[in-house]
């Protein structure tokens, strides 16, 4: 909201403070002030006011006049293209060197060959209007060589305050000086309007009824007639620049001016249009549509409240007019409309309207009760001082709940407990003073108050304790660390699990994607995961940003090939990346889904970095299988790898499933072609999908110390060919088992070629023997290796190289 | 047989002394004394010695023998050694080649700045809680004071999964459910991820927050500002101004709004603090006293107060990063920054 602080200066005294100060003060308690903006460009101080001394045609230009100026001590020759002016006149003159906003610097000039020293200036040229027809004339009394803009009363300031939505109070002019008298204890005075008031009764042009006083508790109504519809005077139309509000006409500015000056949002109806000169405050019932001046048909709720006449509604009450009643150039008499609407109603009908307009913001936040009436005699004022409006006698005021605010009591020595500050009672009362509470009862210790009408937000001791934090000022409180004891409670999150898997994944190359928890439903299809997969079982949003984003997503691979692929568009070609993130599945009898944490990856591209000596080799499956065995082994778990019920996204032969304790908890390999086909990517791609909540539960971080063996190990090369077909694992678990001093058995070589017959593979191992309590002798090892070999033989058919 | 061994000395010594490779003095070694050595050989016909040669003649054949032994031994070190002065020499490489790397992977900025922000309140001795992000309008919104006309609930910010069911707008739910579920005091601070249904160049419809909740008997304002301050100095540093300005929220009374003096204007106003010198950083207050009604503490026994800050203006403000939308963008060149 922007506020005038000469506006604000009408309410206030403000000798002697700093706008730029005022604004830091109103931030500090409350008000928060984004900007303080001098209403003109400085440089604009430099126009002067002058007088026309002597006026004559330009001898070269018929349009142009040559003019003498004088600004008290030097005259100047100014030509200038308007006509509105005559030799006496005071006009505004900017001499040479004047920078206009817009760029335009005076200089002395030649215009048709006679020199030009200055510019005389028109509203527009000074921004006061958007288009002028002439230069300014002033008034005759308006002393020489004074800034235009001080005379005019133009060096203003405007504040630019974001208003909290519990201050409503504040969206007004003297709402801002209300509180810069509080903080500076000031007097606040706001004038009675006055005016004559013409012999005829407002009651006998207008009859007002409240068929709903809950929802309209006061409807004030103030009739001029015979107004004459004009331009809004000069001062009028800035100070709703100011504000940021277009100037229509008199009319129409003078219920805008109000508003922004009390508060008080206003309608005016012209008199005549109104049928039966009845005003009806009632819910739209079975009024279904209405056409509001935006000439914009919209569909009514039962429950809006609207303002009718004898034949319908004409207005959707404190939200907006509607087409058939607005002030036009033949309109003669007028009404004015103050009234209290209840907010949440306000509230509740402009968003099923889907508006929100100046009036309803400061309906829905609660306008001042007390002041309706005063806000329709202000209107009233201005319509005779700027209409010529003859106001009618007795405004007319149905008021069917008159308000009451309630008692609040607040305690010195809670107050100063909560807030960690030491205040004697008499601080509190002055504050609570400052702002205009009526002190009802006191003891020593507390106060009982009844908060001003304009105060929707003090209902409670807590919202008397903030107002006496922030007029005592929130920096004057002092800074202290409490103690923190030991709390109950348990199941607090332990992020051991989740730090060391991100570590790992890290130490394996991969960067932490974080992506929506959002998906494309139709993701899975390109995954070619079946219909009726528990994948397809979504959380839906109802009202999503969009079709890509309007489940809840059960896989993180989706988005993590997304990445890849953005990735790989922009011509990277070694990617790893992971997350670490939820995803939802919804749950039979329970509201809320089931949030479960998966660790998911994406590779593709080298196997290391590029380097003169690094091998030239690309990632495949094992890498994979060796950050997971990795995270197996740092959680002291062992996971088992099947082949059995293989992943549709994954090439059939080179999946696998992993499992914990015989449950399945994720699957990784390679990316079935066809799919990285269709992503246009043309490198292998490896991906990993792990449920993590197994982890958690089954993991060990707690190592148990195992005895060092104080005897050395023996090892055993061996090389075996067997039939191609025949799993490493199986080959391996024979060797283990086949005596109980085999420690490890590690595959170190698999050699398919020229020697080797062509389904076969010759696989070299080394063996770790071990024997606890004493040194292995050659002739032992020696035996079991014997033994080996004849098992190899007799279970695989193996030839021993 | 003396005479025999002398001479078998001398030749095994000339052999050696004309060897060059450690493969021949092996294979002299082998040739004398080995399993069928010339020496050893030569020995067998010890036996044959009369009893009172045999010791005298044993003598010197061990004698001998440990002699060859010897030699064999310096002349296999010394060619060793000779061998690798010239693997040495022979050894220099070119220093300035760049060295191996292993792919290593960044954690991504946000979670660098909640492990930050998480770490310094622990080290506070704060616990650290977590809770669902599809969570029920009671916890997102009517248990923290935000009834079902606030203006605070508009349908445009909220992603809703059904009427009573939305995407958790702020991490503040988790208010309720920790005091739900222990008594005073409370010490928690939760990260997490928040929806809003806003999407434009300074909005994602998902983001990260972390909210905090200190309750115990005696926790004042001060006590407030004291932590808060403190966490500033930690994350930002231990110099930049701190300012407590009055605001409003539903679900704390008096409210808050943290700024810090501007991180890179420090205080004389640019484009990143709209030229006002200050950021705002955090939001925070007193916890309303019907909050605790939901949860069923007592105000008048207990007191304490609730902080909440945006994960990615934090991260953006630290590493001086200019687009929010690079966070869920997951580029490569983005990530590997960190």
């Amino acid at each position: 909201m922007n506020v005038s602080w000469k506006w604000i200066g009408d309410f206030v005294e403000l000798d002697g403070i700093d706008p730029v100060e005022a604004a830091e003060r109103l931030t500090m308690s409350g008000l928060e002030v984004s900007g303080v903006k001098p209403l003109f460009d400085p440089e604009l101080s430099r126009i002067v006011t002058a007088r026309i001394t002597t006026m004559e045609k330009h001898p070269q230009a018929d349009k142009l006049s040559l003019c003498s100026v004088f600004d008290g001590q030097e005259t100047f020759s100014i030509i200038c293209g308007a006509s509105n002016m005559k030799a006496g006149d005071q006009v505004a003159m900017a001499p040479i060197g004047t920078h206009f906003p817009n760029g335009l610097t005076i200089k002395k000039a030649k215009i048709r060959s006679i020199t030009s020293s200055g510019m005389l200036c028109s509203a527009a040229e000074l921004g006061l209007e958007e288009e002028s027809s002439g230069i300014i004339v002033l008034p005759e009394s308006a002393p020489l060589g004074i800034p235009v803009m001080e005379y005019l009363e133009l060096d203003d300031y405007i504040l630019e305050i974001e208003i909290t939505p519990n201050r409503g109070d504040c969206l007004s002019v003297i709402g801002v000086a209300r509180e810069i008298a509080a903080l500076y204890q000031r007097q606040f005075k706001y004038p009675l309007p006055s005016f004559p008031e013409s012999n005829k009764k407002t009651a006998g042009l207008v009859s007002i009824q409240i068929k709903n006083p809950d929802l309209c508790p006061r409807y004030v109504g103030r009739i001029a007639e015979q107004i004459v519809l004009a331009d809004s005077p000069l001062w009028m139309k800035q100070r709703l620049q100011s504000a940021g509000v277009r100037s229509i006409n008199n009319v129409v500015d003078i219920t805008n001016y109000v508003m922004l000056e009390t508060g008080q949002p206003l309608h005016a109806f012209d008199l005549d249009m109104v049928a039966g000169k009845q005003i009806i405050v009632r819910t739209a019932k079975d009024n279904k549509t209405f056409t509001t001046l935006d000439e914009i048909d919209r569909s009514l709720d039962p429950d809006t409240l609207m303002i009718c006449d004898g034949k319908g509604p004409v207005a959707v009450a404190g939200i907006m007019g509607g087409l058939n009643s607005e002030i036009t150039e033949n309109t003669q008499n007028v009404l004015i409309e103050s009234a209290f609407f209840q907010p949440t109603s306000i509230r509740r009908s402009a968003r099923l309207l889907g508006l929100s307009t100046e009036s309803s913001y400061r309906f829905e936040r609660g306008v001042d009760p007390l002041d309706t009436d005063l806000a329709a005699d202000r209107a009233a004022e201005l319509l005779h001082q700027l209409a010529r409006g003859k106001v009618s006698g007795e405004r007319l005021d149905v008021n069917p709940q008159p308000h009451q605010s309630s008692k609040v009591t607040i305690r010195t020595d809670y107050t100063n407990r909560l807030l960690g500050i030491d205040l004697d009672a008499a601080t509190i009362k002055d504050i609570l003073e400052r702002l205009q509470f009526d002190l009802v009862e006191s003891d020593g210790n507390s106060f009982t108050v009844r908060a001003p009408s304009y105060r929707f937000d003090i209902e409670r001791e807590a919202d008397l304790i903030e107002e006496v934090a922030r007029i005592y000022g929130y920096n004057n409180i002092p800074t202290t660390l409490p103690v923190i004891r030991e709390q109950g409670g348990s199941g607090y999150d332990d992020d051991r699990l989740p730090r060391l898997l991100k570590s790992l994944a890290v130490a394996y190359g991969y960067s932490e994607a974080i992506n929506y928890s959002f998906a494309d439903p139709s993701a899975l299809d390109r995954l070619h995961i079946p219909a009726d997969d528990w994948r397809r079982n979504f959380v839906k949003l109802i009202n999503p940003l969009t079709e890509e984003l309007s489940v809840m997503r059960t896989s993180l691979l989706p988005a993590l090939l997304n990445n890849l692929v953005d990735n790989y568009r922009v011509f990277h070609r070694d990617i790893r990346l992971f997350e670490y993130g939820k995803i939802f599945l919804p749950r039979d009898n329970e509201r809320q889904p089931d949030e479960n944490f998966y660790l998911a990856g994406v590779a593709s591209g080298r196997r290391c970095p590029l380097h003169f000596e690094n091998p030239d080799k690309m990632v495949d499956f094992y890498d994979i299988k060796g950050l997971l065995e990795n995270i197996a082994s740092t959680c002291k778990l062992s996971f088992s790898f099947s082949t059995e019920n293989p992943e549709s996204y994954l090439h059939p032969g080179q999946a696998a499933t992993i499992l914990l304790d015989h449950e399945t908890i994720g699957c990784f390999g390679q990316l079935h072609p066809d799919i990285a086909e269709q992503l246009d990517v043309s490198q292998d791609v490896f991906t990993f999908e792990l449920q993590v909540a197994p982890l958690l539960a089954a993991a060990g971080f707690r190592p148990s110390f195992q005895f060092i063996p104080r005897y050395p190990a023996s090892y055993r090369d061996l090389a075996v060919v067997i039939d191609d077909s025949i799993d490493a694992e199986e080959l391996i678990k024979t060797i283990q088992q086949s005596n109980k001093l085999v420690l490890a058995v590690d595959i170190f070589d698999i050699y398919k070629g020229s020697q080797i017959p062509v389904d076969k593979k010759s696989i070299a191992l080394k063996i770790t023997f071990q024997d606890m309590n004493k040194t292995l002798t050659d002739k032992k090892v020696n035996a079991i290796i014997e033994k080996i070999s004849k098992r190899l033989k007799h279970d695989f058919n193996g030839q021993i190289r | 047989m003396k005479d025999k061994l002398q001479q078998l000395l001398e030749k095994a010594t000339q052999a050696l002394n004309d060897s060059t490779l450690i493969d021949e003095v092996e294979a002299l070694r082998v040739r004398f004394l080995g399993r069928k050595g010339e020496i050893t050989t030569l020995l067998k016909a010890l036996g044959t010695l009369s009893a009172d040669q045999r010791p005298v003649m044993g003598q010197l054949a061990n004698e001998i023998k440990e002699k060859l032994h010897n030699r064999f031994e310096e002349a296999r070190k010394k060619l060793a050694q000779a061998v690798r002065q010239q693997q040495v020499a022979a050894g220099t490489i070119d220093i300035t080649l760049p060295g191996r790397q292993q792919f290593h992977g960044h954690i991504h900025p946000t979670s660098l700045v909640i492990n930050d922000i998480t770490s310094i309140f622990t080290r506070m001795g704060f616990n650290i809680a977590r809770g669902p992000e599809v969570e029920l309008d009671y916890y997102n919104f009517e248990a923290l004071n935000i009834p079902k006309d606030h203006p605070a609930r508009q349908m445009q910010d909220t992603f809703y999964i059904s009427e009573d069911i939305v995407l958790r707008t702020h991490t503040s739910p988790m208010q309720i459910r920790v005091m739900e579920k222990q008594e005073p005091p409370v010490f928690v601070i939760v990260p997490g991820k928040v929806y809003r249904c806003d999407s434009d160049l300074t909005h994602t419809p998902m983001f990260h927050q972390v909210e905090g909740l200190m309750v115990d008997t005696k926790i004042t304002f001060s006590d407030l500002k004291g932590v808060l301050t403190n966490f500033l100095h930690l994350f930002f540093n231990p110099n930049v101004k701190v300012r407590f300005r009055p605001s409003y929220f539903p679900f704390t009374e008096p409210s808050a709004e943290v700024d810090i003096a501007c991180v890179i204007c420090h205080g004389k106003g640019c484009r990143v603090c709209s030229h006002t010198g200050w950021l705002e950083i955090l939001g925070c207050g007193m916890v309303d006293p019907a909050v605790y009604k939901f949860v069923n503490y007592d105000p008048e026994k207990v007191s304490g107060f609730a902080f909440g800050m945006g994960v990615e203006r934090l991260a953006m403000l630290r590493y001086g990063i200019d687009d929010l939308r690079l966070f869920f963008g997951n580029d490569i060149r983005f990530l590997q920054q960190f």
